[in-house]
């Protein structure tokens, strides 16, 4: 049995005046449902304050109700009190994240493409073996020719865009004759091939960006009425050689001022359809694609193991086994062969370019030999 | 056509309420759907009249009408049908509240057997027993209409179960009395004594301020235990009024205590140490047996009207 621990208010509670007579089932049933007036209920709170009997009672028979009606009425008038805003702030609340979240997505990606051409103007692109390599403008060399390709090697299937970028590239080839030229080593040219596809992108899209900086300040000269003089001026005295070219590029003023963004979409897309990538597939043989992903071989007579190619502009340069050195001033219509002065044997493979400037450059052998230029390529020691 | 087998309140009804609560009456005749169980105008009169009389007592004009309007006329015509035989009234009621009827004796008892048990006799009472004179008395003529059937149905129920729970209570046999170990109970042990009667004296004179309500709502939170949730479906509240309406009480209780233990001269420290236990809920106390002490000597004093 438990022992009683005496409380001061339980004990006067429990001492409380005595309840008069019992209310009747009724009006038990009528204080619960809350239909009884107002004295009445008064007098039936009076009798079970001091009736502990009845409260047991009325305790028990409201126990006995049917749940969802008592008990979920007050949860569900709150579910369906909530406010229509409240209902879809959250979810505008996501909405809104995730536009905000691609919108500066594409900012940054535009941001990044506007970026590029001015970054890579200055450097040549560097592309190991297998990796498909974006071509520059044409800018001819002096050097013994030696047709390293098939006459159809050159007339892809962009021929027209490919026009258009070398027509354009002049501007480019002004600016980039400080241009510091870089290559990659062909080391693993096998396992890398199978990159080749995501490199392209990357590297196609570096490689746009002489002309499309061009292109762009073009459209957006044009765009803009106050500037447009001056950079039209510009751009003329940018292709003051080729007005042909510019004629062709540039869009009419007045379809420049309502659609300058149009415009640049177009040029952008004509001038990367005439530029090609390039790669060194898993047989060391170079290749050069114009997009739609159409790989055609160059060098076609070349069966030694090629291991690393070095883009600037239309500056190409190929290394591989057995000091093997190709040269292309047009993009890579044309080859030369570089004959590199013997050092070391000849069984040393090339695996680095880089040129500093267009005269100035250096290649590695895999043995650690090396070679330097300062004319082009037309010596070398 | 109903059978002579009047009410005994119906049968002691005042017909002269006065015209206002006559018309009250008969502006309720259309919506009790009398006419269908063959109620006749004046035969609902001295329904609803009998109802009037029953608690209306006391009671000004208005409150009058107020009753009336407040009363279940539809519920209360069908129960006097029921009562009288009409067979489209046991139709119409056993079709709305069999089912009812057994549902909530099975949440009072949680046994199928026992609320099948418990629902069929209370369906027997209510269709009626013959009494002496051979006359049948069904219990749906203690129904006033005060509040709905069903919720009516519910308390009787719930009272019948109370009453068998007691009475089977007392049906333990001696041999199982001596098992469970409770044949050589020590009697319960008297309430200790007031460590300091000012507080005793202090919280009766706070309490006796009080009203009904919240002398109702300490009674069943600190002296009954209920939960808050219990306690709001007996008052028609959310357990969350509940909740407030306690702190507010139990703040004011403090502090009216303490200001009358310290007008007595207790110091304030003192108070501190004797309000320390105010709160009940903490402390294990035994309310059953002190519930169980004041119903025996509650139903000795009162009866039941039911």
């Amino acid at each position: 049995m438990k022992q009683v621990e005496p409380n001061p208010l339980q004990r006067e509670l429990a001492r409380g005046p005595q309840a008069g007579p019992h209310p009747d089932a009724d009006l038990l049933t009528g204080f619960a449902e809350g239909s009884l007036l107002e004295r009445e209920r008064e007098e039936i709170f009076l009798h079970l304050a001091g009736c502990a009997e009845c409260r047991e009672l009325l305790s028990v028979a409201m126990g006995a109700v049917a749940k969802p009606v008592d008990e979920s009425k007050p949860f569900l008038v709150a579910r369906s009190s909530r406010s229509p805003v409240r209902t879809w702030l959250p979810w505008a609340s996501v909405a809104a994240g995730i536009v905000l979240v691609c919108t500066v997505g594409l900012l940054y990606r535009q941001r990044l493409e506007m970026q590029e051409p001015a970054g890579t103007e200055n450097t040549a692109e560097t592309l190991t073996a297998s990796q498909p390599m974006p071509p520059a403008p044409a800018d001819r060399g002096s050097m013994g020719t030696v047709s390293a390709a098939k006459p159809n090697a050159g007339k892809l299937k962009n021929v027209e865009p490919e026009q258009d970028a070398n027509e354009m590239t002049p501007a480019a080839e002004e600016t980039t004759d400080d241009a510091k030229q870089t290559d990659a080593s062909g080391q693993n040219s096998q396992s890398e091939a199978a990159s080749a596809g995501a490199a392209s992108d990357k590297a196609t899209a570096v490689a746009q960006a002489p002309t499309q900086a061009q292109a762009r300040s073009q459209v957006e000269a044009q765009a803009r009425p106050q500037p447009q003089v001056q950079a039209k001026a510009q751009a003329q005295a940018q292709f003051e050689s080729q007005p042909q070219a510019q004629a062709q590029v540039e869009p009419a003023p007045a379809f420049a001022a309502r659609e300058p963004a149009r415009a640049l979409g177009k040029l952008s897309v004509a001038a990367a359809s005439a530029r090609p990538n390039w790669r060194i597939d898993s047989t060391g043989a170079v290749e050069r694609s114009f997009g739609e992903g159409v790989w055609q071989k160059v060098l076609t007579d070349e069966k030694t193991k090629m291991r690393v190619v070095s883009v600037s502009n239309s500056e190409v340069w190929a290394g591989g086994e057995n000091a093997r050195l190709y040269h292309s001033a047009d993009g890579g219509d044309t080859w030369t062969l570089i004959q590199l002065p013997q050092k070391n044997g000849r069984d040393h493979a090339i695996v680095h370019i880089s040129f500093q400037t267009r005269q100035a450059g250096v290649v590695q052998a895999d043995d650690g030999t090396s070679w330097s230029t300062a004319d082009g390529g037309v010596s070398w020691k | 056509m109903l059978p002579e087998s009047a009410t005994s309140a119906e049968s002691i009804a005042d017909p002269k309420l006065g015209s206002v609560v006559d018309r009250a009456i008969a502006r309720r005749y259309g919506e009790s759907g009398g006419e269908a169980f063959g109620i006749s105008r004046e035969r609902f009169q001295s329904i609803v009249a009998a109802v009037v009389v029953r608690y209306g007592a006391g009671f000004s004009e208005p409150e009058k009408v107020a009753l009336v309007e407040s009363l279940r006329v539809e519920e209360l015509v069908l129960a006097r049908a029921c009562s009288a035989g009409v067979e489209a009234a046991w139709d119409a009621f056993l079709a709305r509240y069999r089912a009812a009827l057994h549902s909530t004796a099975l949440r009072l008892t949680h046994d199928e057997a026992t609320a099948r048990e418990l629902a069929g006799e209370l369906s027997a009472d209510l269709y009626g027993i013959p009494n002496s004179e051979g006359r049948r008395v069904s219990k749906l003529d203690y129904y006033m209409g005060r509040g709905s059937l069903e919720g009516w149905l519910r308390t009787v129920l719930a009272r019948e179960h109370i009453d068998r729970c007691r009475s089977h209570r007392n049906d333990v046999s001696i041999e199982e009395q001596i098992e469970n170990g409770v044949s050589f109970a020590q009697p319960d042990a008297p309430l200790a004594a007031e460590t300091d009667g000012r507080v005793g004296a202090a919280i009766a004179e706070t309490l006796a301020e009080l009203k009904a309500e919240e002398r109702f709502l300490l009674a069943s939170y600190y002296l009954d235990q209920r939960t808050l949730a219990e306690i709001g479906r007996q008052m028609g509240v959310h357990e969350s009024t509940v909740s407030r309406k306690l702190d507010r009480l139990t703040s004011a209780l403090r502090k009216r205590v303490r200001w009358r233990l310290q007008s007595a001269g207790v110091a304030a420290r003192r108070c501190d140490e004797l309000l320390q236990d105010l709160d009940v809920r903490t402390i294990n106390v035994d309310v059953a047996g002190k519930l169980k002490q004041a119903g025996s000597s509650k139903q000795e004093s009162t009866a039941g009207t039911f």
